[in-house]
């Protein structure tokens, strides 16, 4: 009798864990290792890529002289970006200023702060910036007098690309495609 | 045993098996740092006569790892103007790993696929007017086919022009020798073929006409750190009046009038 029950029980069991059961688990361990698999690797390329990539400028802090003067001159403005450089190859840093007016709608400005020396600043027409993932960097392309910058950002995956040099006080764009598709 | 038991040893066994099929099988394939060459997709034009002096350097040092499509090598990767479909095409399908490209088509790329990027600009001010009488005089202008910021540069610096006509980069310099078109926007290495007509500098203002597109997964290879290297030396050679006059020619008046830059590229560590 002993023995029966233990067969009943037995088969019980192996019912109660069923083939389709079992596959299904198989298979979904092997979805979940694949996507960990794939996790590690992006991990790893973007190891390998952040260090090739070109370095872009960094914001400066919040309590920058020529930040405060912007937002006293231009109140009421919301800023992601602030980066310094010297523009106009007169030995002052310039200052780069990417922002948005909560008053309009999701359109972005850039303006540039041309320091005149005395703790103040000239400010250029807004030109249009894009609307996610900004960045600036600055280099002199052509060993030249002033600094071009780059200015890079997407909207709705469409990648803008800009170079401005500061030209009679103005932001110019040299690239010649307008940002039109990120702003 | 009982269906818990049995149910963990399932488990377990196929993530096992599972670790072991996904870790063994083979990945995408990235390209190595050694014993590749870099293939550099360059057009009939200005950039292609960079690269000719990009090559000789590396030949002269004795350097591998670098061919141009469209050189002896690759002679399927031909692209005589990088407006067009294999210009675009050979970059896209990875048959060439960088290339040259004019402004507009540079941001095509980049907004066509993912993985590519606009590594810098390269030629600034790389066309030339070509004129009979006087640039005042131009009503029907030709510029190369797909160059839509150069249309908008004409539209500016030349209000008085009354037609713009659209020409492939190859023949607008017959159309202009033609006189079927009063001036013609070309890239500067036109203007080396027919040294007799008269050229000067479409606009006073720098622009941008060519720009390095790269595969992103070449950037950290050795092979592309060097030659950017090569590229900012033949760069700076280039620069040099002299040696331009020397290399292609054309009068003084010539170089005076045009402002062809061979602009630097940021290399590793360079801000």
């Amino acid at each position: 009798m002993t023995a029966v029950n233990a067969m009943t029980n037995n088969s019980k069991a192996k019912r109660s864990f069923p083939l389709w059961a079992r596959l299904l688990l198989i298979l979904a361990a092997v979805v979940a290792v694949f996507f960990l698999r794939q996790y590690i690797y992006s991990l790893e390329e973007e190891k390998q890529n952040s260090s090739s990539r070109l370095q872009y400028a960094e914001s400066v802090p919040e309590d920058h002289e020529a930040l405060l003067y912007f937002q006293q001159e231009v109140p009421g403005r919301e800023i992601f970006l602030a980066c310094e450089e010297d523009l106009t190859d007169d030995g002052r840093k310039d200052l780069v200023v990417l922002y948005h007016n909560p008053e309009e709608g999701v359109i972005n400005w850039m303006v540039a702060l041309i320091n005149r020396g005395d703790g103040t600043y000239d400010i250029t027409e807004p030109t249009r910036a894009p609307i996610e993932n900004q960045a600036i960097r600055f280099f002199n392309m052509d060993k030249e007098g002033e600094m071009e910058f780059v200015v890079t950002g997407e909207k709705d995956g469409e990648v803008g690309y800009a170079i401005y040099r500061i030209i009679d006080g103005e932001l110019i764009n040299l690239f010649g495609e307008d940002m039109e598709d990120c702003c | 045993m009982n269906a818990m038991k049995r149910g963990a040893i399932f488990l377990s066994a196929a993530l096992v098996l599972g670790l072991l099929l996904a870790f063994v099988l083979p990945r995408e394939g990235k390209r190595p740092a050694d014993d590749e060459t870099l293939v550099v997709g360059v057009g009939d034009d200005i950039t292609g006569r960079l690269m000719e002096q990009i090559l000789q350097r590396y030949e002269a040092d004795g350097q591998e790892g670098l061919t141009h499509a469209g050189g002896e090598d690759l002679d399927s990767y031909l692209f005589i103007d990088c407006c067009s479909n294999a210009g675009q095409w050979s970059l896209l399908t990875q048959d060439i790993d960088l290339g040259f490209y004019c402004s507009h088509i540079s941001m095509a790329i980049v907004n066509q696929s993912e993985g590519f990027s606009i590594y810098s600009p390269v030629v600034m001010n790389g066309e030339v007017l070509g004129y009979w009488t006087d640039p005042e005089d131009i009503r029907t202008m030709a510029i190369p086919m797909k160059r839509e910021h150069l249309a908008e540069l004409v539209r500016e610096e030349y209000p008085w022009v009354e037609s713009i006509e659209e020409v492939s980069s190859t023949s607008i310099l017959y159309a202009f020798g033609d006189q079927q078109v009063d001036g013609a926007v070309m890239d500067i290495a036109r203007a080396f073929q027919m040294p007799e007509y008269q050229y000067t500098r479409v606009c006073d203002q720098d622009y941008v006409s060519y720009c390095l597109v790269v595969r992103d997964e070449i950037v950290d290879t050795p092979q592309f750190q060097t030659f950017l290297k090569y590229y900012n030396e033949t760069a700076e050679a280039l620069n040099d009046k002299a040696n331009l006059q020397a290399l292609y020619g054309m009068d003084d008046a010539f170089w005076d009038s045009v402002n062809l830059k061979f602009l630097y590229l940021p290399e590793a560590g360079q801000e």
